[in-house]
């Protein structure tokens, strides 16, 4: 009966491959695991933070939108803000070689220090796997995960979708919404939006 | 995809540009510091200007004014809607009390397609036309400033944003006021422009599972339309990179666009723009319609949005699949295989029954799992956005380097140089004859690797229809392809009288086998022929070279396994296997620039390009979508699209004819095929005359009449009429 089970393997690797390729994550399923190397070459895998919120941001330093929210140092204090509370962050660069917003690991070192980061990480994906395992099409583009594992928000960072600074005093932060209505034992009000930013430079 | 931005038109915006720029120079000039004047802003891509219809405002009365934005070449900005990235231009207004701002005009935006997302977008130069209500309460003769804060975001691929301060002063005058001579004709066109709101075509829409259906349709039941987009006023609504797909229904046209993951349950509405490509009146006319249906939710059960699945329904697909699976069995290069097969049967006919059982269902397995392998890298690969297509297998010149060795190896074998697998035949004796089944799962496999470039019409639906679906979906027409493909052998195993029938196992099965050696050999030599066209003919002196000194490895092991040749031979095997292995580099070099086999006689190269051009020049074409590694096609063009009377009708009717040859992966040629819904070749398509007129396709099998009826039916009496 190996080959029986081999067969049944293959179909399922099959499939779930095809499925988890279309991109098409919903809101309350399972968040797809991946692993992923940081940027001192660290492997960090999604299934091992089971029991804390996580929290994927598509990073692209080059890009306005992300120069938004880090040159107002809007990004940093939500990191700073999420982290202290056991939530994970993983900022993840999926710009392929030769394109906009690829950087090596050490380059990317001296880049996060000098935004001042405070994400818990910085996850390299430049052949944007993982990227289009989740589907993400902008940078930012925001996804968070629930100590079970399961999706509970992806979308825009906030309601304002703009390149202009000043918008995000007047905006409201999907993000920690989602992460405070979860939190407080509720269902997530609005569990995807509308992602808004630059394209992800696959 | 919409064409907006056609030759013609962007001509016509260039030469207008220019006459502008002329005029104003000459207007600034003589108008110095004009009362009425447009301050302009450079943005680092983008020229931006807010320009004034009238030269003076009439207290209450509505004017209309314009951002003006030129991009430079190959950057762009967005639509309302901006798509999957990018971000609406936005005007912000610092008018004096009492001033009230319309809603931006927008033009019709153009899809921007970047794997895999898709924006909608302006290139080259735009207005956004917004009127101005002022209040009524204004005093004569005073001069008055309106501000406006533009944001906008330009992008190649990179993106850069843009913000300026723009102002526009205006005296006002109690008279109607005049319009402004520089800015009449650019208003004009921007008017133009703009979508229709209301036209004889009705548009009404409902929402499925997965996709909207929209369907146009008119009370002249013989009124045309080209091709027509919808491009969404909410950015939640549809799947923007998704093909659409538009055709003729019964009573007029149907659109189906793909839903968003966004939007989820029902959706009360779509509004949005139409496109058509011709226009809504006729070539030439308006192309941009404005819509706003209700979009109930509807069974869609029923609905065909993929192209070419014409039956439909899931287990329709999955029996064609498995009709197309048994008619693999008949097609040229598969036939080497069967023969294969053939052997196993006859060897097997004197088992027991559940062991010819068991052997059949192993065999069917290897041929379904190699289906579900290809099928879910062919998945994989595609939601990877890779441009790949049924066949691509043999579109790898290491793939058939591999193969053809593996058959010219197998055909020594046949020839009775050396056996394979002895002593697992014996080992495998000891364990209750288990032996065989290794063998006839690989063979399985064998069957599907080489029969899958061969695509029977049957097929070649399935697939286009399973590439446009869902991964389970998709999953079992494959499914269906294997079984259908390994039914034979397991009826045959199934039913003992059957196999019966087959002749006694004896000296002719010896006969046989070298039969089918040759059929093997041909099949090697056949493969060394796509190599050759795929790798070059330096890369074919290696195969070549490696086929020989593998021959004499496997020449050396047969005088051991016969005791003809002591054991010291080994080092000979060997040696020659080292050897065969390390000239496998010299085949795999990457290829020189050498000629390709475009050269035939009368038969363009196909380019995206070149059918548009001829196609919007109305030109009858007829495309040969071919790949040497195609046996079917190669059949069809000896004893059909090369007879000289058949090229003789093509001549009669002016056809051009343009040839796209798939031998290697080509990106383009996948997009055209997959624009018919095909993932394999052949695949043959007339266009008729006159820039309107819909393809044909011809069957995949052809004969001389069935051409020649083709070309007389659609040619002819359009001939006869002119």
């Amino acid at each position: 009966m190996k080959k029986y089970s081999m067969a049944a393997v293959i179909f399922l690797s099959a499939f779930l491959s095809a499925a988890g390729a279309q991109a098409q994550v919903a809101t309350g399923d399972a968040a797809p695991d991946f692993t992923l190397q940081d940027t001192s070459g660290q492997s960090r895998t999604l299934s091992a933070n089971q029991g804390s919120y996580v929290v994927l941001e598509w990073i692209n330093h080059d890009c306005p939108f992300v120069k938004k929210h880090y040159d107002s140092g809007n990004m940093q204090k939500i990191q700073a803000e999420e982290t202290a509370k056991g939530v994970i962050w993983y900022s993840i660069a999926s710009s392929a070689e030769g394109k906009q917003g690829y950087h090596t690991a050490e380059e990317w070192q001296g880049l996060s220090a000098r935004k001042q980061s405070a994400a818990t990480a910085v996850l390299l994906d430049p052949q944007g796997s993982v990227g289009k395992l989740y589907g993400a099409q902008t940078t930012p583009h925001m996804y968070v995960i629930n100590p079970e594992g399961k999706l509970i928000y992806q979308g825009a960072i906030d309601s304002v979708a703009s390149a202009n600074p000043e918008d995000i005093a007047r905006s409201e932060n999907y993000v920690q919404k989602a992460l405070r209505e979860a939190e407080s034992g509720n269902s997530v009000s609005n569990g995807s939006t509308k992602a808004y930013g630059c394209s992800v430079k696959y | 995809m919409n064409k907006l931005g056609s030759a013609s038109e962007i001509g016509m915006r260039v030469g207008l540009g220019l006459i502008m720029s002329a005029f104003l120079g000459a207007t600034g000039l003589v108008m110095g510091s004009a009362p009425c004047h447009a301050e302009g802003f450079r943005g680092a891509r983008t020229q931006v200007e807010w320009l004034s219809e009238t030269e003076s405002i009439q207290p209450g009365k509505p004017f209309w004014t314009a951002l003006r934005m030129k991009m430079d070449a190959g950057w762009h900005t967005y639509w309302r809607n901006p798509g999957d990235s990018g971000i609406a231009t936005e005007i912000r207004w610092d008018m004096p009390e009492g001033f009230k701002a319309g809603e931006i005009q927008w033009p019709a935006p153009k899809r921007i397609d970047l794997e895999p997302l898709a924006v909608y977008a302006y290139e080259g130069e735009i207005l956004l036309l917004v009127q101005i209500t002022p209040p009524e309460n204004l005093v004569s003769d005073e001069t008055l400033t309106l501000k406006a804060r533009v944001y906008w975001l330009e992008c190649e691929v990179n993106c850069i944003p843009g913000d300026a301060l723009l102002s526009l002063t205006l005296p006002v005058r109690p008279e109607n006021p005049k319009a402004d001579p520089r800015w009449a004709q650019p208003f004009q066109l921007a008017r133009s422009q703009l979508p229709l709101i209301a036209s004889e075509w009705r548009v009404s829409a409902e929402t499925g599972r997965n996709y909207f259906r929209l369907r146009i349709t008119q009370a002249d039941p013989k009124a045309r339309l080209g091709r027509v987009s919808f491009f969404p006023y909410s950015d939640k609504l549809i799947h923007h990179p998704a093909r659409q797909t538009f055709r003729a229904s019964d009573e007029g046209y149907e659109l189906f666009v793909r839903r968003s993951n966004l939007s989820q349950g029902e959706v009360p509405a779509l509004e949005g723009i139409l496109v058509s490509e011709e226009g809504w009146r006729g070539p030439g006319s308006e192309k941009v319609l404005e819509v706003s249906v209700p979009a109930p939710s509807a069974d869609d059960s029923a609905w065909r949005p993929a192209e070419e699945s014409s039956f439909g329904a899931l287990w329709g697909a999955f029996f064609f699949a498995f009709a197309g699976g048994l008619l693999l069995n008949l097609m040229p290069c598969v036939f080497p295989v069967i023969s294969l097969k053939i052997l196993h049967i006859v060897e097997n006919a004197r088992a027991s029954r559940s062991r010819r059982l068991a052997l059949g269902w192993t065999f069917t397995l290897g041929v379904l799992v190699s289906f579900w392998i290809l099928a879910g890298a062919l998945l994989f690969l595609r939601a990877a956005g890779q441009e790949v297509g049924w066949g691509f297998q043999l579109q790898n010149p290491a793939v058939v380097l591999a193969l053809a060795l593996l058959f010219f190896v197998l055909a020594i074998n046949l020839f009775g140089f050396f056996e394979v697998g002895l002593f697992l035949t014996k080992s495998g004796a000891a364990v209750s004859g288990r032996g065989g089944f290794g063998g006839v799962f690989l063979n399985g496999v064998l069957a599907t690797v080489v029969a899958t470039p061969c695509t029977a019409p049957f097929m070649g639906s399935a697939l286009g229809f399973a590439m446009t679906r869902s991964a389970p979906e998709a999953l079992l027409v494959f499914t269906g392809l294997g079984l259908g493909m390994a039914s034979p052998y397991l009826i045959l195993s199934a039913f003992p009288q059957w196999v019966q029938k087959l002749p006694k196992p004896g000296a002719w099965m010896e006969q046989l086998k070298k039969i089918l050696g040759f059929f093997l050999l041909v099949t090697a030599f056949w493969l060394a022929w796509v190599f050759q066209i795929q790798a070059g003919s330096k890369a074919l002196a290696g195969l070549v070279l490696s086929a020989a000194i593998l021959f004499a490895a496997c020449f050396f092991y047969g005088r051991i396994q016969r005791r003809a040749a002591g054991s010291a031979f080994w080092v000979l095997v060997l040696f020659f296997l080292g050897a065969a292995c390390a000239t496998l580099p010299l085949s795999l070099q990457k290829k020189s620039e050498e000629t390709s086999i475009m050269s035939e006689g009368g038969w363009e190269k196909f380019s995206q390009a070149r059918l548009d051009a001829l196609r919007s020049a109305g030109e009858p074409v007829f495309i040969d979508f071919t790949a040497a590694w195609c046996l079917t096609c190669q059949v069809n063009k000896k004893t059909a699209l090369n007879l000289p009377e058949i090229r003789a009708l093509f001549r009669k009717y002016g056809v051009t004819l343009l040839k796209a040859d798939w031998t290697s992966r080509d990106p383009e040629i996948t997009r055209a095929l997959a624009a018919f819904g095909r993932s394999s070749v052949p695949l043959y398509v007339l266009y008729p005359r006159g820039a309107d007129a819909q393809a044909v396709l011809l069957p995949e099998i052809l004969t001389p009449s069935a051409v020649a009826r083709a070309l007389e039916l659609n040619l002819g009496r359009k001939e006869v009429r002119e």
